[in-house]
C-alpha cells in the first residue's frame, strides 16, 4: 500500500510534467498546426541556465555540483524564472527559424526543420556544457517527507503544486481572458480573428513563446530528480508528446489528462516489473488510439461542416 | 471626398488573374453593390480591400490614405469592418464573446458593452442567445451574428459580403431591414449580393463585375432597369 502510495506521488510529479509540456504542444497546434518536434532539447536550455546561474551566484564556474546549501526556495524560485524567459526567447528564434518560412505551405517541412532547431540548440547546450551532468538538489532538501507511510520527495510535491498551479492557470486565461479569446479565435479560423483585428502573428507568436517556456520550466522542476544534463529532454518529449494525441492534441485539457495518466500508469506499472513500463504505455496508446482516433478529449475525426 | 477609393486594382491567384484592372469609388454615407456572378471576383475585391489578400499591382484608398497590402489588423483599425462569405463565426465561442472579438480593436469597455446592448436590441434572437456557442446557431442567426460582429468594430465603412447567402426568404427581409436601418446611423456600406434585385433596391449606386472587370455602372435604379443587367442578374 504504501509503495502504491509512493508510487502515485512520483506518478503524479512525472505526469505534471508530461502534462506541461503537453499542453505547449495544444497551444502552438491549435494556432498554426504545428508544433515544436525538437521540444526535448528545450528541456536542456531549462535546466543549464538556471542551474548555471545558481552555480555563478555561489562564486563557482558555470558548471559543477550544486552543493544543498546553495539552493534555496527563493533562488531556485529566480533561477526558474530567469530559465523560463531564457527558452521563451529560444520560442521566438523557433517561430522565426523553424516556422514562419513554412507554416501554410503544407508538407511537413516544419517537422524537420524543428527537430534540426531542436538538435542544433543541443549541440550548442554541449559546446557551452559539455556532456556531463550536474547534480541539482532540491531547494526543499533531499530528505525523504514521511505521508502515511510512504516516503515522498520534497521535489515532487513541488513539481506537482508549481505545474498543476502554471496548468490551472493557463486554463482560465485560455476561457476567460480577452487574450485567450484571440487565442481560440485564430484556432478556430485565422482569416476570421485576423478581420475582428486579431494581429495574427503576434498571438502565434505568444503561443510560442509560451510553449517553450512550458519547456523550459519542465526542465527547471525535473532537474533535481534526473540531474541537469545536454541529454534530460528527448525521453521526456517523446511522452509529453505522447500524452498530447493520448489526451487529444486539440483539447488543452486533454493534454493535460494525457500527461498525468502516462505519468501514474508509468509509475505503477514501474513497481510492479520495470521492463514492462514503456511496453504497457505504448499498448495503452495504441489501444487508445484505436478506440478514439482524436485521443480520449479531442475533436473528432469527423468534422461538421 | 471618396471614403473608398480603388484605382487598377489587379489581383492573382497564381497563374489565375481574379481582378483585372478593378476602379471604383464609395463615397462617405452611400449604399454601393457590387454585383456579378459566381468567380466575377466581388469576393476577391472585398478581401483584397480587408487586407486578406494582397494585390499585384493597382491602389486602395480608404479617407485618402493608401491602405494597399497593409495587413487586416490595420485595416479594422482605420476602421474597415468585414463580415465576410460564409459568415466565419467563432463556432466555438459564445454569441457574447464573438460580440467581445468584434471589438477587439477598441479598448472603450462601457462602451463596447453599451453596443452589444444595441445589436443584442437589433438582433433579439442574439440576445436570447448570448451564451449559447455561435456554432450551434441557425444559417440566418450566424448572418446575424457577422453582421453585428463587424459593427462592433463601429466601422466607418462596412463590406458585407453575400449576407442573403443560404437564408430563408423571411430571414433575407430581416437582414436587407438592417441594412436599410445601417444606412439611416450614416455606415457607408459595400454590398456583395447574389440576390441582385434586392441589392440593387437597396443601393445607391452599383457596379456590375464580369471576369475580374467592371462591365457597367449606375445607380441602382439605372441598372434596375437595364436591359443586359435584367436579363444576366434579374432573370427577367
Amino acid at each position: 500500500m504504501t509503495a502504491i502510495l509512493q508510487a502515485l506521488a512520483s506518478g503524479l510529479a512525472l505526469g505534471a510534467i508530461y502534462g506541461l509540456i503537453a499542453l505547449g504542444f495544444n497551444i502552438t497546434y491549435a494556432t498554426t498546426k504545428t508544433f515544436n518536434f525538437g521540444q526535448g532539447a528545450f528541456l536542456v536550455p531549462g535546466s543549464l541556465v538556471g542551474v548555471s546561474l545558481l552555480l555563478l551566484a555561489a562564486g563557482k564556474p558555470h558548471w559543477g555540483n550544486l552543493a544543498p546549501s546553495e539552493m534555496t526556495l527563493l533562488s531556485y524560485a529566480l533561477a526558474t524564472l530567469a530559465s523560463v524567459a531564457v527558452v521563451g526567447a529560444i520560442g521566438i528564434l523557433l517561430y522565426y527559424c523553424a516556422i514562419k518560412p513554412f507554416v501554410g505551405a503544407g508538407g511537413l517541412n516544419w517537422v524537420l526543420s524543428t527537430i534540426g532547431f531542436g538538435i542544433i540548440l543541443q549541440n550548442a547546450a554541449l559546446a557551452v556544457w559539455g556532456p556531463a551532468s550536474i547534480a541539482v538538489p532540491s531547494p526543499l532538501g533531499n530528505e525523504v517527507w514521511r505521508i502515511a507511510g510512504a516516503g515522498i520527495r520534497p521535489q515532487e510535491v513541488l513539481i506537482a503544486g508549481v505545474a498543476i498551479s502554471v496548468m490551472v492557470g493557463l486554463d482560465i486565461v485560455l476561457r476567460k481572458t480577452r487574450f485567450g479569446k484571440a487565442l481560440r479565435a485564430v484556432a478556430f479560423n485565422p482569416q476570421a480573428a485576423a478581420i475582428v483585428g486579431i494581429n495574427v502573428e503576434k498571438i502565434v507568436i505568444i503561443a510560442f513563446v509560451i510553449s517553450s517556456s512550458l519547456a523550459g520550466l519542465a526542465g527547471m522542476l525535473i532537474a533535481p530528480i534526473t540531474t541537469a544534463s545536454v541529454f534530460i529532454g528527448l525521453g521526456v518529449a517523446l511522452k509529453a508528446f505522447s500524452a498530447a494525441i493520448v489526451g487529444g492534441l486539440t483539447s488543452p485539457r486533454g493534454c493535460m489528462l494525457g500527461g498525468f495518466l502516462l505519468g501514474i500508469i508509468e509509475a505503477l506499472v514501474g513497481l510492479w516489473r520495470a521492463e514492462m513500463r514503456e511496453i504497457t504505455i505504448f499498448l495503452l496508446i495504441i489501444i487508445v488510439l484505436v478506440l478514439r482516433p482524436g485521443g480520449l478529449m479531442g475533436a473528432r475525426s469527423v468534422e461538421k461542416i | 471626398m471618396n471614403m473608398l477609393r480603388i484605382d487598377d486594382l489587379c489581383v492573382r491567384y497564381g497563374a489565375i488573374e481574379a481582378l483585372r484592372g478593378i476602379s471604383l469609388q464609395v463615397a462617405a454615407g452611400e449604399i454601393v453593390t457590387l454585383i456579378g456572378g459566381n468567380g466575377a471576383g466581388k469576393s476577391t475585391l472585398m478581401r483584397a480591400i480587408a487586407g486578406l489578400v494582397k494585390p499585384a499591382s493597382g491602389t486602395i484608398t480608404f479617407e485618402g490614405r493608401t491602405i494597399t497590402g497593409i495587413r487586416p489588423h490595420h485595416c479594422v483599425r482605420l476602421g474597415i469592418g468585414h463580415s465576410p462569405e460564409g459568415r466565419l463565426v467563432f463556432g466555438d465561442q459564445s454569441v457574447r464573446d464573438n460580440l467581445m472579438l468584434g471589438a477587439y480593436a477598441r479598448d472603450d469597455s462601457d462602451a463596447i458593452a453599451s453596443d452589444i446592448d444595441k445589436y443584442f436590441a437589433v438582433f433579439p434572437r442574439l440576445a436570447e442567445r448570448q451564451d449559447q456557442q455561435a456554432g450551434t446557431l441557425s444559417g440566418g442567426e450566424q448572418q446575424m451574428l457577422a453582421i453585428a460582429r463587424a459593427l462592433m468594430s463601429r466601422p466607418k465603412l462596412l463590406l458585407l459580403d453575400e449576407p442573403s447567402l443560404g437564408l430563408a426568404p423571411l430571414i433575407v427581409k430581416e437582414v436587407f431591414a438592417v441594412i436599410r436601418q445601417l444606412r439611416e446611423e450614416g455606415v457607408t456600406i459595400l454590398l456583395v449580393e447574389q440576390m441582385a434585385n434586392l441589392a440593387l433596391t437597396v443601393a445607391d449606386r452599383a457596379y456590375v463585375i464580369e471576369t475580374g472587370r467592371i462591365t457597367l455602372e449606375g445607380t441602382g435604379a439605372q441598372l434596375l432597369r437595364d436591359e443586359r443587367v435584367r436579363s444576366a442578374y434579374l432573370g427577367a
